[in-house]
C-alpha cells in the first residue's frame, strides 16, 4: 500500500528473476473465450508488453455468463476485436493485436507469425485447434501452454518440443462418438441415434450438399441385418428416392407438410417392410401429419407424466407434446426455409457459402433438430427429449463458469511467467535453460482430500509420437488446398517427388482417416476433389506408408514413412503448382529410400514445369529452387545431400 | 441470433452454468445477498465471478480511494479513476457486468466504524465476504456475524500466496451434486414389487426377443436368487471365489435354445452389460455413516419450536428409517439406463418411482406430526406448507448426500492454532516442501507485525533506483522484526523451530503486494 507505482508491484517480487522480463516478451493468446478473457486481463495487469489475439467468433448471449471483456451490445461483432478493445480501456499502453480469423485455416498463421511470438497460450475448445497450434509450435520450438476447463475442472498443460509430451504425445479420446450408419437410418434405439439422424437431416436439406461427410438420412436397404430380404424389396412398391435428391425436386413447390410425410410415414413404411429388421425390434409406427397434429401425448408410454413437482421450472427443459413438435417442425422448416433462399441470394454477391451450416446457438436450427428428433424416437418409441437437453447432445455442449477459467488463467500465467524466466534474456535463441522446476497443473475437486489444485510433473515425450518425434522431419509442401486435387497430391507430390510407388495416405490428425488406401482402386470421383474439400488445413500432417517387398529376400522387406506437411497458400493461382519447402529433409529421405531401394526405376518424366519459383521466401534458412534446374543425373547425389541443404534432390 | 426477450435471454446468457448447477442452484444464487468488505484486486474479482453468473445483489464496503497501485493489480480501475472512492467506481464497473445484478456501496464509516456504531444492518446478506481485512478488524466482524449466523468467508491475497477461511455456524448441504453415484437399486434388500415383477419372469420360457431385450437388473437379480439358493445365503456375493460362482450362473442364464450354433458368436449386450456392472449393483445398501452422525446430531436429537426445518426433515427422516424404512434411507427412484426395449425400462422405473413417492408420502407425514407437536404447523403460511412436499422430496432424492457444516469461530482460532503446533513434527523433514501450516502460522506472524506497526512487513514504500540498498536493509530489519514476534507469540523452544526461516523470509519479500494473477482465483 505504500508502493509507489503501479508497476512497482510486480517489479518488487521480480528483483531476482532472470531471463526474459514480461515487458521484453510477446504472448500468442489463441482463443479469447472463456479462459480467453481470463487470460488476457491477468496478462495484461502482469505487463505483458505485447499480445496477439486469435479467435474466429463473434459473441453471443450464452457467451456473457463469464467473457466479462464483453457486453450485451457486442453480440455479433467479433471476440477477438472487442476483448482487444477492452484490455486496452484498462491498460492504455499495451501493444495488442486482434486476429479475427480460424487459426486452423487462415494463411496469415504461418510459421513466420508464430516465430515473431516468445510463447503461445492455447485458450481453445476443440481438439482439432488445439492439434494444429501443438503441431505449429512444435515446428517452430515455441513453448506452448494448453489451458482448458469443463465445468469445475481445468488444467494447464505445458508442452516444450522434445521436453515435454506434446498434445498428440497421448491419443486423444474421440470428441464425438460415431454410430453405425445402419442405426442412425434404420434402427435407432436412443434417443441420441434420433438427433444424430436430425442433424444430418438438416445437412439434407439446408447444409452443404457437397460435403462427402454428409450422410444419408433415408432408409438403407443395404443394412446387412436385412441380407435375405431382398426379393421383398424389389416386390415393394416404395422406390427409394434419397433425400437429397427429393429435396431438390421438391425445394421447388416447397411444401413442409409433404415433406413432413416423406421422412415421418413414406420412410417409415419402407423400413417396416425390411422385415428382417423388426424381428428382434419393436416396429416403427409411421405417423401421418393429419394424425400426428392431434397426438396430445407426450409419448407412447407416458414419460414425463409422474411427478409434476419435480417439473423444471424453465420451458426448455419440459418435455411437450407430439402436436407441439409437429408445430415446431413445420414453424422451424419454414424459417429454414427462407433463410437458406436468402443466403443462396447473399452467396450470389458475397464469399459467404450457399448453404446453412447447424449452429446449436441457433433457436431456429435447435427447434429443427429438437422436433425432428423427438418426431423420429415418437415413431420408434424411444423416449422423447428436452431442447435443453437435445441442445447439449447435439451441440455437444461443455458447462462452464467464470470462476474456473480464472483460476486456470491464474495458473497458466504464473506459468508463462516462470517459462519466459527461463527463456535467455535478449536472445532469440528458444532453447529452455531447464525445466526442472516446471509442471503440470490440473484443477478438480477432490471430494476426499479438499483439495482442489494439483501439479503434476511433466512427461517425457512419446518416442513414437507421430507429431514430436524428432525422427521423422515433415515434408513441407506449400499448396492451394482450395485448387489442389487429391490426385495432383498422389501424382505429383507423392508418386512422383517422394518417389513411393503406391502408399497409404493417412491424414494424421487424430481422426484416422484414411485419404488414399494402397488396396483399393481409386475413386476418380473423389481423386478429382480439391484437398479443401476434405476439411484439410494448413499445417494437416500426412502420413505416407508403404511396404516395400523384396521378393527375392524377404528379410529386406521394409516399411518406409514420410510424412507430408501441407502449408496453404493464396498466390499460388495454378491447380497443378507445388513448393516444397525444406529440401534437406528430401535430401535424408532419398538418402533411407536410396539404401533401402537400390532399384528404383529411372524412367520418371520431367514435368515439372509448373513448381514456381519463390521469391517470397528467400530469407527463409531452406530456400526452395525450381526443380527442373536441379534435376541431376543419378550419381550425383551421393554427393551433395548434405552440403547443399537449401536445394531439393530430385531422386531418379 | 441476438433476439433480446426477457427470460428467454436469461437462459441462453446462464445456459453454460444452468448444466453445471442446474436451475435450483441459479434460483439460490439469484436470491443471493452478499457483502463484501475492501474494494481491492481480490474483492473486485470474487464479485466478478459471482455477478456474472447472475447473483441476486452487492454491498461493498470500502472507505479508501483509488490509488495508482490499485490500477496496477485491480482490472476494473483505470489510472484516470484517482482519488475516486474505491467503493462507488468498482460498484459501478461490476453493475456493467451484469445488468441483472443490485449493486450498492458504502464508502463510509470506515468499516472499523460501522461495526463501533453497530448500526449497519448485516443480517439482511446470506454471506459476508472480506478481502485482506486486517485481523483486528476481523475479529470483532467475526464474532458480530457468529451472533448473527451470518456466514463468514475470509479471503486474503499475499504475495504468491491466498487463503480462504469459512465462518460458519451451520451449513446444510442438501443438493450435493455428487459427480458419480452408485445407483439406488437394493438387489441385496429388493422391493417387494420388484421381486413381484421378476418372480413373473421366467427364464425357461422366454422367446428369444424376451431374452434378447431382458434388463440387466433382472439378469443380475435372478442371478442373485439362484446363487442364494445354491449357497443357501441371503446376502450378496463377496469373496472373489462368490463372484465367480454368480458368474457362472450368469453365464448359464445367457444361454437361449432358440440361439443356434452361429448365434453365440453374436454379443449379448444385455448380458455383457450385466457382467460389466456388478460392482456397481451388487453392493450392500445402508445408511452412510454421515447420514448417521445427522440422526445423532443433538440439534436432531433436540429438536424445538427454533429449530430450522433442516432438522425437523433429518427427524422425519429418522422416524422412517426406524419405522417402514427397515434400516434404510428412503428409494431414490432413479434407475440407470440400461440395455432393453423402453416398455420393460419404464416398467422398472414406475416401480423404483412408486416406492420413492410411497417413501416420500410417509415421510413427510412424519414432517406434518413433528411440526405439529412442537407448534410450528399452526404458525406456517398455507404457502409454505404447500412447499413442504416439494421439500421432502428434493430431500428424499438427495438423501445419501445430506450433510451438515460447522466450522470453529475464528476468535477461538487462536486455541486451535496452538493445538496444530504441537503436531508440527520437531525435526520435521526438511526436504518436504513448507507444509501448509507453516504458511499458516507465517501469515498469522505477519498479522502480528500488522498490529504492532501498523504496516505488512516488506511493505514500504520503493526508493529510487540508486538506493536499493536501503531498501536492502528494511527488508532485514524487517525480517528479524518478524522473527522477533514469532519468538513472543509462541514463546517456546520447541514451538519456535517450527517457524521456518526461509517462509518468514518469503514473506518479507511478498511486502502484502497484491499479485493480479493470484487474486484472479
Amino acid at each position: 500500500m505504500f508502493a509507489s507505482s503501479s508497476t512497482s508491484e510486480n517489479s518488487n517480487l521480480s528483483i531476482n528473476s532472470i531471463g526474459k522480463l514480461p515487458e521484453e516478451s510477446s504472448v500468442l493468446v489463441v482463443g479469447a473465450g472463456g479462459i480467453g478473457c481470463e487470460l488476457l486481463k491477468s496478462l495484461a495487469l502482469c505487463r505483458f508488453g505485447s499480445i496477439g489475439v486469435i479467435d474466429l467468433d463473434t459473441i453471443e448471449v450464452s457467451n456473457l455468463n463469464r467473457q466479462f471483456l464483453f457486453r450485451r451490445e457486442h453480440v455479433g461483432q467479433p471476440k477477438a476485436s472487442v476483448a482487444c478493445d477492452s484490455i486496452r480501456r484498462i491498460c492504455p499502453s499495451i501493444h495488442i493485436e486482434p486476429f479475427h480469423g480460424d487459426v486452423l485455416t487462415d494463411p496469415r498463421f504461418d510459421m513466420s507469425f508464430y516465430k515473431q511470438y516468445d510463447l503461445v497460450i492455447n485458450a481453445l475448445d476443440n481438439v482439432q485447434a488445439r492439434q494444429h497450434v501443438n503441431r505449429m509450435c512444435l515446428l517452430c520450438s515455441k513453448p506452448l501452454i494448453d489451458s482448458g476447463s469443463t465445468g469445475y475442472n481445468g488444467q494447464a498443460t505445458l508442452i516444450f518440443k522434445g521436453r515435454t509430451q506434446c498434445y498428440d504425445c497421448i491419443e486423444k479420446p474421440k470428441q464425438q462418438r460415431t454410430y453405425a450408419v445402419c442405426t442412425i437410418r434404420n434402427t435407432p434405439s436412443q434417443p441420441i441415434h434420433c438427433i444424430v439422424w436430425a442433424k444430418f437431416l438438416y445437412n439434407q436439406l439446408f447444409g452443404d450438399n457437397e460435403d462427402p461427410n454428409n450422410e444419408d438420412v433415408t432408409p438403407d436397404s443395404d443394412d446387412p441385418e436385412n441380407a435375405n430380404n431382398e426379393l421383398e424389396n424389389k416386390t415393394n412398391g416404395h422406390h427409394r428416392v434419397s433425400t437429397r435428391d427429393w429435396i431438390h425436386k421438391e425445394m421447388e413447390e416447397f411444401d413442409p407438410k409433404r415433406i413432413f410425410n416423406k421422412l415421418f410415414f413414406d420412410d417409415i413404411i419402407y423400413l417396416t417392410s425390411m422385415k428382417n429388421l423388426w424381428e428382434k425390434r419393436r416396429q416403427p409406427i409411421p405417423i401421418e401429419y393429419g394424425k400426428a397434429c392431434l397426438v396430445k401425448e407426450k409419448n407412447q408410454n407416458g414419460q414425463g407424466d409422474h411427478d409434476e413437482s419435480t417439473m423444471p421450472k424453465i420451458t426448455d427443459q419440459r418435455i411437450q407434446s407430439i402436436s407441439d413438435y409437429v408445430q415446431m417442425f413445420i414453424d422451424s422448416v419454414n424459417d429454414l426455409k427462407q433463410r437458406s433462399d436468402k443466403q443462396r441470394e447473399i452467396a450470389l454477391t458475397t464469399k459467404e457459402p450457399t448453404f446453412l451450416v447447424w449452429d446449436k446457438n441457433d433457436d431456429a436450427d435447435l427447434r429443427f433438430v429438437t422436433a425432428s428428433a423427438n418426431l423420429r424416437a415418437h415413431i420408434f418409441g424411444i423416449n422423447l427429449t428436452s431442447k435443453f437437453d437435445v441442445k447439449s447432445m447435439a451441440g455437444n455442449i461443455i458447462p462452464a463458469v467464470a470462476t474456473t477459467n480464472a483460476i486456470v488463467a491464474g495458473i497458466t500465467v504464473l506459468q508463462a511467467r516462470k517459462i519466459l524466466a527461463t527463456l535467455p534474456r535478449l536472445s532469440h535463441d528458444h532453447t529452455l535453460t531447464s525445466i526442472n522446476h516446471l509442471t503440470n497443473v490440473f484443477i478438480s475437486t477432490d471430494r476426499k482430500t479438499g483439495g482442489i489444485i494439483q501439479s503434476i510433473p511433466l512427461e517425457e515425450p512419446n518416442q513414437s509420437c507421430i507429431q514430436c518425434s524428432d525422427l521423422e522431419q515433415p515434408v513441407r509442401v506449400r499448396i492451394n488446398m482450395s485448387l489442389f486435387t487429391v490426385s495432383a497430391l498422389y501424382e505429383r507430390v507423392i508418386r512422383n517427388h517422394l518417389k513411393m510407388n503406391k502408399p497409404d495416405v493417412i491424414i494424421a490428425d487424430g481422426s484416422g482417416r484414411i485419404l488414399i488406401s494402397a488396396d483399393d482402386d481409386e475413386d476418380e470421383q473423389m481423386m478429382l476433389k480439391t484437398l479443401d474439400q476434405f476439411k484439410l488445413m494448413n499445417g494437416t500432417i500426412l502420413l505416407c506408408e508403404e511396404d516395400y517387398a523384396d521378393d527375392t529376400n524377404a528379410a529386406l522387406t521394409q516399411n518406409m514413412k514420410i510424412k507430408l506437411m501441407l502449408e496453404h497458400t493464396d498466390t499460388i493461382k495454378d491447380i497443378d503448382d507445388y513448393i516444397i519447402v525444406d529440401g534437406h529433409v528430401i535430401g535424408e529421405i532419398k538418402q533411407s529410400l536410396k539404401r533401402k531401394l537400390p532399384d528404383v526405376d529411372n524412367d520418371d518424366d520431367d514435368d515439372d514445369d509448373n513448381i514456381q519459383h519463390l521469391d517470397d521466401y528467400q530469407n527463409e534458412i531452406n530456400i526452395v529452387k525450381k526443380t527442373k534446374r536441379l534435376s541431376t543425373t543419378p550419381n550425383e547425389h551421393n554427393t551433395n545431400t548434405n552440403n547443399n541443404s537449401g536445394a531439393i534432390h530430385m531422386l531418379r | 441470433m441476438s433476439k433480446i426477450s426477457g427470460p428467454d435471454t436469461k437462459q441462453i446468457q446462464y445456459d453454460r452454468q444452468l448444466r453445471l448447477w442446474g436451475d435450483h442452484g441459479q434460483k439460490a444464487l439469484e436470491a443471493g445477498r452478499v457483502c463484501l468488505i475492501g474494494a481491492n484486486a481480490l474483492s473486485t474479482e470474487i464479485l466478478k465471478a459471482l455477478v456474472l453468473p447472475g447473483l441476486g445483489s452487492f454491498t461493498i464496503i470500502d472507505h479508501q480511494l483509488i490509488t495508482l497501485e490499485d490500477c496496477g493489480s485491480n482490472f476494473f480501475v483505470h489510472p484516470s479513476m484517482i482519488d475516486q472512492p474505491r467503493a462507488r467506481v468498482t460498484c459501478e464497473l461490476l453493475k456493467q457486468l451484469n445488468p441483472d445484478v443490485h449493486g450498492t456501496y458504502v464508502d463510509k464509516p470506515c468499516i472499523d466504524d460501522l461495526l463501533k456504531q453497530n448500526t449497519f444492518d448485516f443480517a439482511q446478506f446470506n454471506v459476508v465476504i472480506t478481502a485482506n481485512l486486517p485481523l483486528n478488524t476481523l475479529v470483532i466482524l467475526s464474532s458480530h456475524l457468529w451472533s448473527l449466523k451470518i456466514p463468514l468467508l475470509v479471503a486474503r491475497a499475499y504475495g504468491f500466496i491466498g487463503t480462504i477461511r469459512l465462518q460458519v455456524v451451520e451449513h446444510h448441504i442438501i443438493e450435493a451434486h455428487p459427480d458419480d453415484t452408485i445407483p439406488d437399486l437394493r438387489l441385496d434388500h429388493p422391493l417387494k414389487s420388484f421381486v413381484n415383477h421378476c418372480n413373473s419372469v421366467d427364464f425357461n420360457s422366454l422367446t428369444r426377443e424376451q431374452h434378447l431385450h431382458m434388463p440387466s437388473l433382472i439378469i443380475l437379480y435372478k442371478t442373485l436368487q439362484q446363487w442364494q439358493k445354491q449357497t443357501n445365503r441371503i446376502d450378496i456375493p463377496r469373496t472373489r471365489k462368490e463372484r465367480d460362482e454368480f458368474k457362472q450362473i450368469l453365464e448359464q442364464l445367457s444361454h437361449h435354445s432358440a440361439y443356434d450354433a452361429s448365434d453365440l458368436n453374436k454379443s449379448l449386450e444385455n448380458f455383457d452389460e450385466a457382467k460389466r456392472v456388478i460392482p456397481s449393483r451388487l453392493v450392500n445398501t445402508t445408511i452412510p455413516s454421515t447420514i448417521n452422525n445427522l440422526f445423532q446430531d443433538r440439534s436432531c436429537l433436540e429438536l424445538s419450536n427454533q429449530s430450522h426445518m433442516f432438522w425437523f426433515i433429518i427427524n422425519a427422516m429418522k422416524l422412517f428409517t426406524q419405522n417402514e424404512g427397515q434400516g434404510l434411507l428412503p428409494v431414490r427412484g432413479e434407475v440407470p439406463d440400461m440395455v432393453t426395449n423402453t416398455n420393460s425400462y419404464v416398467k422398472l422405473v414406475e416401480i423404483y418411482q412408486e416406492q420413492a413417492k410411497k417413501d416420500c408420502e410417509t415421510i413427510h407425514n412424519y414432517l406434518i406430526d413433528l411440526l405439529k407437536q412442537h407448534n410450528r404447523f399452526s404458525t406456517m403460511s398455507s404457502n409454505e406448507a404447500a412447499t413442504l412436499h416439494e421439500l421432502v422430496h428434493i430431500y428424499c432424492k438427495n438423501a445419501t448426500f445430506l450433510n451438515v457444516m460447522r466450522t470453529a469461530s475464528i476468535t477461538n482460532e487462536d486455541d486451535s492454532l496452538k493445538k496444530l503446533i504441537e503436531q508440527i513434527p520437531l525435526e520435521s523433514s526438511s526436504d518436504e516442501s513448507e507444509s501448509e501450516v507453516s504458511w499458516y502460522i507465517g501469515l498469522r506472524l505477519c498479522d502480528a507485525f500488522y498490529e504492532k506497526f501498523n504496516r505488512y512487513p516488506g511493505e514500504f514504500p520503493l526508493s529510487t533506483n540508486d538506493e536499493t540498498n536501503s531498501d536492502q536493509r528494511q527488508l532485514e530489519i524487517d525480517f528479524s522484526d518478524l522473527k522477533q514476534i514469532g519468538k513472543q507469540l509462541f514463546n517456546s523452544d520447541r514451538q519456535q523451530s517450527s517457524i521456518r526461516e526461509n517462509i518468514v523470509e518469503e514473506l518479507c519479500r511478498y511486502g502484502a503486494s497484491e499479485l493480479h494473477s493470484i487474486s484472479a482465483f
